[in-house]
């Protein structure tokens, strides 16, 4: 016998956070991003969704899909984050929930500010920010974000031929909006 | 297809979600509709420009920072929450030598028992059963020194008449657990001691065995001693 095989090594709770989270990582900042449209904003969600997370190990252990259940969690929080900050005392109009939500509109740049971001993806951004909640979190998820309406059907438990349906008035709507913003200037637009 | 049939497939279109013969019918009225043409052009732009939509990538140590945050916050947390406990674990320890936490160096050992029972174990002569040492590694460690000193009334299963056992180790940040297959061949007390070495820090530990004509063995952590 092997002296040497009598170890085992049983990872500290931490350790197994860490492990689980860590090949989601780059993936949930990046989705923070989107929503936040900052980097250190985007941080800040994607800490303290962590810090939320850490007491539910066990829980995120049995989880079968973890990135979009982890997506799930952090939408939620941003959700939550939005709507604290949007009923400070001093918020004058709009103190209907649904209302804050479908009227939240983000004027920051968001990633225009990143080198390389040509014409039509600055316009897009700004008309991404002008979609409601639902249609702009829909066409993130999906389009830019990559998850497929399988992965999305998961996190929001709403039927893949109704997400399908929705996606698409979505991106109706956000032709329509670039339309306005318009034209696809001519180094951007793209002759059929 | 007319132009507004168009319209509501394009999008399907373009995830070639479409049946052979939609699919047909989308391009058969491309073919001959330059406005149609257009818009599908513009469509599959916006699709890969939302696809291709930069990101300003997160802070150079932002991975560390933020699982760093997270033990601290969690350790903070447990700490406000078993002041009570550790007080009683303190206090435990002082007076009835069975509970201990090592911390020195660096390294924390916390010794553990898996036992089926605390305190007691069931053996019968001659049956091997595992006694489980867990050391608890703030970090990756190599070059581990480990030996155990068995008393007389036990041995270690494939190890017959072996007294003593060493060997170097690496130790994983965590829980390192080591399983001792010990087997009762004597009735009688003895003490199975295990020094650790690291550098220029040792530590030991010793677990008081007791094994009896009617195979019980049981077992009892002492105190630990440093030099």
């Amino acid at each position: 016998m092997d002296v040497k095989k009598l170890w085992s090594t049983r990872p500290s709770e931490h350790d197994q956070f860490e492990a689980l989270i860590q090949p989601h990582l780059k993936r949930l900042y990046s989705l923070a991003y989107r929503f936040s449209g900052e980097q250190h904003d985007a941080e800040d969600l994607v800490q303290d969704v962590l810090l939320k997370l850490f007491p539910r190990l066990s829980e995120m252990q049995a989880v079968e899909k973890l990135g979009p259940w982890l997506a799930r969690v952090l939408y939620r929080h941003f959700v939550d984050k939005l709507r604290t900050k949007q009923r400070a005392p001093l918020r004058l109009v709009g103190d209907d929930e649904e209302q804050i939500i479908e009227s939240f509109v983000d004027e920051r740049p968001g990633p225009a500010g990143v080198e390389g971001v040509s014409a039509l993806q600055h316009q897009l951004q700004h008309s991404l920010n002008q979609l409601n909640e639902d249609q702009r979190l829909l066409v993130i998820l999906h389009d830019v974000e990559g998850y497929t309406l399988h992965e999305i059907h998961t996190m929001y438990d709403v039927s893949i031929g109704t997400l399908k349906s929705r996606l698409n008035r979505a991106r109706g709507r956000l032709r329509e909006l670039l339309k306005k913003v318009e034209p696809f200037d001519a180094p951007s637009r793209v002759n059929g | 297809m007319n132009c507004t049939d168009l319209q509501t497939q394009l999008d399907d279109y373009l995830d070639d979600d479409l049946l052979v013969h939609e699919k047909q019918q989308v391009e058969q009225h491309l073919s001959d509709c330059a406005a149609c043409q257009q818009d599908m052009a513009d469509a599959k732009a916006v699709r890969e420009a939302l696809g291709s939509l930069p990101v300003e990538g997160p802070s150079a140590d932002f991975e560390a920072n933020v699982f760093a945050v997270v033990r601290e916050q969690s350790r903070q947390v447990e700490r406000k929450g078993s002041g009570h406990n550790r007080f009683v674990a303190g206090f435990v320890t002082a007076m009835a030598a069975s509970l201990f936490m090592w911390v020195a160096s660096g390294i924390i050992f916390a010794p553990q028992s898996t036992l089926d029972t605390p305190g007691v174990i069931s053996i019968a002569m001659n049956e091997s059963r595992p006694v489980r040492l867990v050391f608890d590694a703030p970090d990756d460690l190599k070059n581990v020194s480990l030996s155990i000193e068995l008393p007389a009334n036990v041995e270690l299963s494939g190890y017959p008449g072996r007294s003593q056992l060493s060997w170097k180790t690496s130790l994983k940040k965590g829980q390192n657990v080591l399983a001792l297959p010990i087997n009762a061949v004597d009735a009688g007390k003895g003490e199975l001691v295990a020094l650790l070495s690291y550098g220029d820090k040792r530590k030991t530990y010793r677990v008081i065995l007791k094994t009896t004509d009617n195979g019980v063995m049981t077992y009892q952590i002492q105190p630990l001693t440093s030099a």
